[in-house]
């Protein structure tokens, strides 16, 4: 299934290396890569993946390093009492191919039965067939990992205002004598243009770095800031342009529980972590789904999200849900 | 006089002086020596503000007149022996010892053999060399405290001492061992190293190392004349010292660079970035690893560079003109940034910038940009006529002071060579020696590699094709050169590769920690814990748990402390009804849901009849449905018709009836619609919830 880079193995180093600089990460993703590999894997795509699943942290800051984040067990809902292991999984924990390991050992002595679900560029969802809750807690105690019942839900009920974030963003130019771009929130692409003067969404491209900042002279916190250039990372910033123009792009449907999502405004790490913990399973394209706003959008789906997972999702991005009915 | 047993006021600032130039907390983990001679006691004695002859003086005059001359230093020895507080205070006597051996071998005093070394020490402290040639033997007491001194009480943190006798120098061999090489000049080595396309833990012999040394020390003048003069010179017993301290180096290389001072260097790159537009360039500093987040250059540079790219700092805000191009230093603490003069400036392509940036050395696999300067332009020419297959050019960019051209898209033909030593930048790289690529390194820097996913070993020599390898004793065939470790196999635990005269060891590990011990949380998403606000707009490094700060709620991965105390409970419940209430003990408890289907991609696990589990079937039929925020004591189920009735825990039955009034006639309807479908098993239990309802029907 997985095709390139054996992310099992990478997300295994991972946990044994347990923290390191981005060029050690880089260092490893080439050389699972391998020399031959027709379908290699980019090292900050394969590091968003493992972030989206609760893998690993990535400081994307100043000089870049990952660190693996604690195992945890935890319930998926509608999923047959199953609950999904993340986060550390070093060498020993879980060999898929022989279905051995400690996970394994724990789960036959709790006579419980370990499930692998393959994914597509990304490690294998580990699931663990329970009959009650207890029995997770349990099977945490046996791996030294932490329990939690709904980690989705715990995640929902932190994530900060979009507002907030912007607080948080730095107070400084878009760079300089660079081509500057602007985002198009029809379009949701970036156009290049020959002033920066109004209010947007802009990007330059720098010297190895894709700088994103918003040009907010209009809004209420820039009337006593000088400098009226924010910079962010760019998923707050897209959706703070959707906020000042009201656009909607959160599609849900509530018998299918599915979220869709614009792929070219993808959700902050948080947020994507949220929804892509109600199932274990990274989002995916879905070609078949015609967004309400504009069709020309292609749109990836997160399944099985509640609608409190969701709305928590959306009232934190400012966002009005768009309700569907997928056929 | 008295013998004085306290050294001076005097002594005890050069003491101060000796330890901060060669044994300062920049040095820990590295080799050190007291590698005094005539130019650094100079610049000592410039920063003391003193006479380059008061240490000298000083030593002299606490020389026995009568008996062993050193007897006044064995006792401060014994002296400090005792308590071992502070530097040692005998350590004035070793540096004059050193500073005598650091004369021989030098130009000027050619008359004395090169290998005489008590009649400098005369020469220099006036000691008559019978009498320092019969006690000299004591002084390894001294040598050898002062090695542990710095190995055993300082633990390595003012550097590794690198103090030995060497077999062929006895006695003397001590200070000669300190000062054969200036420290200006093993700071060098390293750039020595890599200009000969070294890594750490390369394997080669002494002797294949030191004729790198020699080569590019006669070649490029890279070594102080002294230095230089010193290599060129050397033979016998000096040769074998030079050898063993390039050898010594080389094993505690990590790969960092080092000022003139010793403080680790990062260069600073100069950076070519062209658009549709011009052609710009400015200079970038190098973060190397271990280097501050933020640098703050010493006075007078009144700026703070910040981390930008993944090695390196932002731009520096210089303008890439002539007194720039001419050098550019830059100091912190312990580290340098310096950017060196040159006629001739390499670039190689660079994903991380998008665009050129500044090499040391070209390759013959990828294309170049060079920047040459007028004052070698003919001859740079002249090489690159022969020396490429490609390239394009001259122009004169618009952005860079006169004097320079910019030739592009060159590549370099394989086996290009110049003896003009500016132009050696120009000769591409060649792996000439035995180096293990790749693998999954299980520490930063070490040679442990994970279990299955090996390095490879890439095996070549200057006379010969090396076509095998003994790999832990069975041999194994390279395939031009080259062999992937991880084919062959190998059990975990220590391996050795041996080819020629070169051996290469590296261990292999399926596992360096123990499952019990947690991952300790080092990069998180940071919140305010009492109004929810972002502390930073990502993930940011936490340092770990230990330093969280009360009011700070910290997400890493599934993983925080709010997730594992949750204010919501689960419940399980046999799927496939078509309506759910879920009830608490306590009135008001109570949840109501509609039937939820399996997500699809669940509904598509298949797993093999022979790897069900033996109540696979009663699995099957259970079902996770949601969350409630109270402890769930019962799930009512329709099922058409039908009511199903699940006990999900045992409930007190003290049961109270305070709470939201509507939801409290919610659960009492709920119980009592309910109250002749539990099962007689359950029938005493159940009847507990069934008189609280109608009771409460009654109010």
């Amino acid at each position: 299934m997985n095709v390139g880079l054996d992310y099992d193995v990478l997300l295994a180093y991972l946990s044994e290396r347990r923290t390191g600089t981005w060029a050690a990460f880089k260092d490893a993703v080439d050389w699972l890569n391998g020399v031959e590999a027709r379908n290699r894997e980019i090292a900050w795509i394969a590091a968003r993946r493992l972030e989206d699943l609760g893998h690993i942290e990535v400081n994307w800051e100043g000089g870049k390093s990952w660190a693996i984040c604690p195992t945890v067990v935890t319930l998926l809902s509608r999923s047959g009492g199953r609950a999904l292991v993340t986060g550390s999984r070093p060498a020993d924990f879980y060999d898929v191919g022989s279905s051995s390991g400690i996970l394994e050992d724990a789960a036959e002595e709790l006579d419980l039965y370990v499930e692998c679900v393959p994914q597509f560029r990304a490690p294998t969802t580990l699931l663990v067939q329970l009959n009650n809750f207890d029995q997770a807690d349990e099977l945490a105690g046996h791996l030294g990992a932490r329990c939690t019942f709904n980690v989705s839900e715990d995640i929902a009920s932190q994530l900060p205002r979009l507002v907030d974030y912007l607080d948080v963003g730095t107070r400084r130019e878009l760079p300089i004598g660079f081509e500057a771009e602007k985002f198009n929130s029809e379009s949701l692409e970036f156009e290049i243009v020959d002033e920066t003067e109004s209010t947007g969404l802009y990007r330059t491209r720098t010297y190895g770095d894709v700088i994103h900042a918003l040009n907010d002279v209009k809004s209420s916190s820039a009337t006593t800031d000088p400098v009226h250039w924010n910079r962010l990372p760019r998923e707050y910033a897209v959706y703070e342009i959707f906020r000042w123009e009201g656009q909607r792009v959160l599609c849900f449907d509530y018998e299918k529980m599915c979220l869709w999502v614009p792929k070219d405004a993808g959700l902050p790490t948080l947020h994507s972590r949220c929804a892509t913990l109600c199932s274990g399973r990274l989002p995916e394209g879905d070609p078949e789904f015609t967004h309400p706003t504009e069709s020309s959008w292609r749109c990836i789906r997160y399944e099985n999200v509640p609608d409190r997972i969701a709305s928590r999702i959306a009232e934190s991005l400012s966002q009005e849900m768009i309700e569907v009915n997928a056929q | 006089m008295p013998p004085n047993i306290e050294p001076s006021a005097l002594e005890c600032k050069w003491i101060d002086a000796l330890v901060d130039r060669f044994f300062n907390a920049a040095f820990e983990g590295r080799p050190v020596y007291l590698a005094l001679d005539e130019d650094e006691l100079d610049e000592i004695a410039d920063l003391l503000e003193t006479s380059s002859k008061d240490l000298v003086s000083e030593v002299r005059s606490n020389l026995d007149a009568v008996g062993n001359p050193f007897g006044t230093y064995m006792r401060r020895w014994n002296r400090w022996n005792e308590h071992r507080e502070g530097a040692p205070t005998y350590l004035p006597l070793l540096a004059v010892c050193v500073l005598a051996a650091s004369a021989m071998g030098r130009d000027e005093s050619a008359h004395i053999n090169a290998n005489d070394y008590y009649t400098r020490l005369e020469l220099l402290t006036g000691l008559d060399r019978k009498r320092a040639e019969d006690s000299f033997g004591e002084l390894s007491f001294l040598w050898v405290s002062l090695g542990e001194w710095l190995g055993d009480d300082l633990a390595g943190k003012r550097g590794n001492p690198m103090i030995s006798e060497p077999e062929w120098f006895t006695k003397v061999g001590w200070p000669i061992s300190q000062c054969i090489f200036r420290a200006t000049d093993r700071y060098r080595l390293p750039d020595c190293f890599l200009a000969s396309d070294l890594r750490p833990g390369d394997a080669l012999t002494r002797e294949q190392l030191y004729r790198r040394v020699k080569r590019w020390a006669e070649a490029d003048h890279h070594f102080t004349p002294r230095g230089t003069a010193m290599i060129r010179a050397a033979t016998g017993n000096i040769e074998q010292q030079l050898i063993e301290i390039a050898f010594r180096e080389f094993e505690q290389w990590d790969g960092a660079l080092r000022d003139r001072e010793g403080r680790r260097r990062g260069d600073i790159r100069l950076a070519m970035l062209s658009n549709r537009r011009k052609t710009t360039f400015l200079f970038r500093p190098e973060r190397p690893e271990g280097f501050p987040e933020t640098f703050t250059p010493q006075f007078p540079h009144g700026f703070v560079l910040k981390p930008d790219l993944q090695h390196y700092y932002e731009r520096l805000p210089f303008e890439v003109d002539s007194k720039r191009l001419d050098g550019i230093t830059l100091k912190m603490s312990n580290f340098a940034l310096t950017f060196t003069r040159s006629s001739v400036v390499p670039f190689a392509e660079n994903m991380d910038v998008e665009g050129w940036m500044s090499v040391s050395r070209v390759s013959s696999d990828r294309p170049h940009c060079v920047l040459i300067h007028d004052r070698i332009h003919d001859a740079a020419r002249r090489y690159l006529a022969s020396a490429v297959t490609a390239m394009s050019g001259p122009v004169r960019p618009k952005a860079l002071p006169d004097g320079w051209t910019l030739y592009k898209d060159i590549w370099f033909k394989p086996g290009a060579r110049t003896d003009i030593p500016e132009l050696r930048c120009l000769v591409p790289r060649s792996d000439s020696t035995s180096q293990l690529i790749g693998g999954l390194r299980l520490r930063g820097g070490s040679k442990v590699y994970m279990s299955g996913f090996e390095p490879r070993l890439v095996a070549s020599s200057s006379d010969h094709e090396i076509e095998s390898v003994e790999v832990n004793g069975l041999r194994s065939m390279l395939d031009k050169g080259s062999l992937d470790l991880s084919t062959l196999r190998l059990d975990p635990g220590e391996h050795e590769l041996v080819m020629d005269d070169i051996t290469l060891t590296f261990s292999t590990a399926r596992s360096l920690h123990e499952f019990s011990e947690p991952v300790q949380v080092s990069i998180a998403h940071r919140m305010n814990r009492q109004n929810g606000k972002p502390i930073e707009s990502g993930s940011a490094l936490v340092g770990s748990e230990s330093v969280r700060q009360p009011d700070e709620s910290w997400i890493s991965g599934a993983y925080s402390e709010e997730t594992c105390s949750p204010g919501v409970l689960p419940i399980f419940a046999r799927m496939g009804g078509g309506h759910y209430f879920a009830l608490g003990s306590k009135p008001g408890q109570i949840s109501e849901f509609g039937d939820q289907p399996r997500p699809d991609w669940l509904r598509d696990i298949r797993v093999p009849k022979s790897k069900r589990p033996a109540n696979w079937d009663g699995l099957e039929a259970r079902d996770f449905i949601s969350y409630v925020d109270f402890k769930a004591a019962w799930i009512l189920r329709s099922c058409g018709e039908r009511i199903e009735v699940q006990r999900v825990s045992d409930s007190p039955a003290d049961i109270q009836t305070d709470g939201d009034a509507d939801a409290v006639v919610k659960w009492s309807n709920t119980v009592l619609n309910h109250r002749d479908a539990v099962p007689q098993r359950f029938q005493k239990q159940w009847n507990t919830f069934v008189n609280v309802a109608l009771e409460l029907n009654k109010r």
